[in-house]
């Protein structure tokens, strides 16, 4: 990515538990506002890695180096305190004024509730309005939208593309949904292999505007997944 | 409306069955009329009366206050703190093992006959229920809180204030309801046997003079008065922490 110094630098990373050599031999390299997304079956190792990259856990081989000052995650699971608001939640993390970002996120109406009183797509949005208020310079967002359906997921994807168009911010998406992967990245590394190694790098030559029924998507989905087949 | 129309009925068949039973058994040294009773507590002096629920219940006071004050935060320090937890729970063990008894002559010893003695007593009966539920509170704090907490770079001051006080509301609800609900009856238990005035004295003076209804006048007093602290103290925590049972 050209002469911008990257955010995100692994080299040679591996990962064991125990004896299990999870996945090794991984690179990665990651300038601002740049965005890749991590696309593998259950268990190789992805969500472990995003953990690495946000300093929860260690590589066990290699190295990495992450020089963002501002980290947001937008976990699987929301992570919303239950006794507080989502006001309060999002105040539980930044100073700054959330009505604007839940307005736009159309939570609007729903910034005194607390998250029992919301659906779950409510409140994958508000985890993904708490990694955005942070203003980050690099976000990870760990199979996010999965358990959403797929118009709710639709509407957040697009949201979060809109978002990052506004404000451009270097992104690590894991996910096994080659689509999700196509809507949100510039490259997908396809992972594959016991311990999981990255086989492929797909560049994804779409517009930055890109919407979950644009018939390039379609395509380039179809090319992804003959990739992932022929591994 | 229907509730206290409810609660007139539950008191008004709860005399009713004192009064029959009363007319069987036919022993009013044992069980006198209830309105025997409502005539022996019409006959006492109202000053000195108030006067000795006031001081049960700032006793009472006391004990929940210290319990909560007190067992609350250590139970906290013990809780995350697993080496010294693992030192101490022996002896908080056999400090929840000892009887009352045992420690009333010690306390006679050491203060006389006051209302240090009730106080104590009873806190030492609550204290280590208190500090193992909030050891309990803190063992279930949800680490994924924690982690996206400290992800996002937030002060510690405010993980503890709105993640680690917040999950042991629960728990610190749970310490002052048991504790709102037993102190009335340690503090008359204690205030019998060590008290130097209260309802606790007013009942042992009852007792050595043989007025029956001196007794039960205390025992009822005692019952309503526990039952309204607990509905206060309940109350006061459902407003200020809203449905802390729920979560």
């Amino acid at each position: 990515m050209g002469l911008l110094a990257d955010l995100v630098t692994v080299k040679g990373g591996g990962k064991a538990f125990g004896d299990r050599l999870v996945f090794h031999r991984w690179h990665l390299s990651l300038a601002p506002g740049e965005r890749v997304a991590l696309l593998g079956p259950s268990g190789c190792g992805k969500t472990t890695f995003l953990r690495i990259l946000a300093g929860m856990e260690d590589l066990t081989v290699g190295s990495v180096a992450v020089s963002a000052q501002r980290i947001a995650f937008v976990f699987q699971e929301p992570r919303l305190i239950p006794w507080l608001t989502v006001r309060q939640n999002l105040a539980f993390v930044s100073p700054d004024d959330p009505m604007p970002l839940l307005s736009r996120l159309g939570l609007g109406d729903h910034a005194d509730a607390f998250p029992q009183e919301l659906s779950g797509g409510m409140r994958q949005r508000v985890n993904l309005a708490r990694a955005l208020l942070v203003n980050p310079d690099l976000m990870l967002l760990d199979e996010a939208f999965s358990s959403l359906d797929v118009g709710i997921k639709i509407g957040i994807l697009e949201d979060l593309g809109h978002l990052w168009r506004r404000h451009p911010f270097a992104l690590v998406v894991v996910t096994h949904n080659p689509r999700e992967a196509l809507l949100l990245a510039d490259r997908i590394l396809v992972i594959r292999g016991h311990p999981a190694k990255i086989s492929e790098e797909i560049v994804v030559s779409l517009p930055e505007d890109r919407s979950y029924a644009d018939p390039a998507v379609n395509a380039l989905e179809a090319e992804v997944l003959k990739k992932i087949l022929q591994g | 409306m229907r509730s206290a129309l409810k609660v007139l009925l539950g008191v008004g068949g709860a005399l009713g069955v004192w009064h029959l039973w009363a007319l069987g058994l036919d022993a009013p040294l044992v069980l006198p009329f209830p309105s025997d009773v409502g005539a022996r507590l019409g006959q006492m002096p109202l000053g000195p009366l108030l006067g000795d629920v006031l001081s049960s219940l700032g006793k009472v006071g006391a004990v929940l206050g210290l319990v909560v004050l007190g067992g609350v935060p250590a139970g906290i320090v013990l809780g995350l703190s697993p080496r010294l937890f693992s030192v101490l729970r022996p002896v908080l063990v056999a400090l929840q093992a000892i009887p009352v008894v045992s420690w009333l002559a010690l306390v006679v010893f050491s203060f006389g006959i006051g209302w240090r003695g009730p106080v104590l007593i009873s806190v030492l009966a609550f204290l280590p229920s208190a500090l193992f539920t909030t050891v309990q509170g803190v063992h279930t704090l949800d680490s994924q809180l924690l982690e996206m907490a400290t992800l996002y770079d937030v002060p510690r001051l405010k993980i503890f204030r709105h993640i680690i006080l917040g999950s042991l509301r629960p728990f610190v609800g749970a310490v002052v309801d048991a504790t709102a609900g037993g102190a009335w009856k340690a503090v008359l238990v204690t205030e019998y046997l060590c008290g130097d005035r209260g309802l606790g004295v007013r009942m042992a003076w009852a007792r050595q003079s043989v007025d029956v209804e001196g007794v039960y006048v205390f025992s009822v007093l005692a019952v309503v008065f526990g039952i309204v602290t607990e509905r206060a103290v309940r109350r006061i925590m459902d407003r200020r922490w809203g449905s802390w049972r729920t979560w």
